[in-house]
């Protein structure tokens, strides 16, 4: 709590405000940041066999095994909304399945689904991209000015 | 007893993480193949090179095989280590550029890679094939080192 607004306050208000803060449960970040450091390493886990799968058995290499690795990765993630299975792993993982691109596939699909009513082009079109549309503005953007950096710093420092 | 769940948690996490280090720790070196002269193609070349490839700290299992002056080794690199695979490929190349001035030397540290030498390593030192195949195999994975 600020203390600029601490001072508007009567010293009721201000009584109160210390009772509340006593009695309001922690939110237990290190505990979050466990769960979601292991549901997100298993995600990944899950990833790294698909990824060896597609090695051993086709004719992709370590660098080129990448595409049809995450393109599976995004289907299972798809698959897995549709069926409102993700959901209760997101919940319970926070963060663990938001970051990885099946977080991102789960955006776009739940947001598709839940405007279904409204029709296909200005319901499921119009707010497919509601949630990942952030991600993909500040992700351009990111990558824009990190090239900018990028580029500065080879052309004149000679990196 | 709430309190205690709190504790044990934590703890079940740091015993996993601990365990998992020491078990992944120590990798061990794997003895390369050594596949000799009289094979379809000469692979002394091939057999040297792996030979110094391995002698690097970081390198813990290589295959490799040779046509002619054209040599190719594909290595397993220990886990950390893997940061820094660039410097890794390089210091093999340099090192086998070195003992091998006039050869065509080709250095990945792709698993594709690895897996397909390991066929045609083993292919070859059984007598299972032939030259055109040998070329043929070749080619691909020279495709796989380069895309």
């Amino acid at each position: 709590m600020a203390d600029q607004k601490k001072k508007n306050l009567t010293p009721v208000q201000q009584e109160y405000h210390s009772l509340a803060k006593k009695h309001e449960i922690q939110r237990p970040v290190m505990k979050n940041c466990i769960k979601a450091f292991l549901v997100g390493g298993f995600i990944c886990f899950i990833g790294q066999f698909v990824q060896t799968f597609y090695v051993h058995f086709f004719e992709f290499n370590e660098r080129t095994a990448g595409n049809p690795t995450v393109a599976t990765m995004i289907f299972i993630a798809v698959l897995l909304t549709g069926f409102g299975v993700y959901d209760r792993i997101a919940q319970f993982a926070g963060a663990g399945t938001a970051v990885p691109v099946t977080g991102f596939a789960n955006s776009v699909a739940s947001a598709a689904i839940e405007h279904r009513t409204e029709g296909y082009v200005l319901g499921v079109g119009g707010n497919m991209f509601k949630l990942a549309g952030s991600v993909i503005v500040f992700g351009t953007f990111a990558a824009f000015v990190i090239a900018i950096i990028k580029t500065l710093i080879v052309g004149w420092g000679g990196l | 007893m709430k309190m205690k769940k709190n504790v044990i948690f934590p703890m079940l996490i740091l015993v996993l993480l601990i365990s998992a280090c020491n078990i992944g720790g120590q990798a061990e070196e794997v003895k390369p193949l050594f596949i000799g002269a009289n094979k379809v193609f000469d692979q002394t070349k091939a057999d040297e090179a792996k030979q110094l490839v391995l002698s690097m700290e970081e390198v813990v299992e290589v295959k490799g095989v040779n046509k002619e002056e054209n040599i190719y080794i594909a290595t397993k690199v220990k886990q950390f280590d893997r940061f820094f695979l660039d410097r890794i490929r390089k210091e093999a190349q340099d090192k086998i550029k070195k003992r091998f001035p006039e050869a065509n030397v080709h250095v990945s540290t792709d698993k594709k890679v690895f897996l397909e030498l390991e066929k045609l390593e083993r292919n070859i030192y059984q007598n299972r094939i032939n030259k055109e195949s040998v070329e043929k195999q070749i080619k691909k994975i020279e495709d796989f080192m380069t895309g």
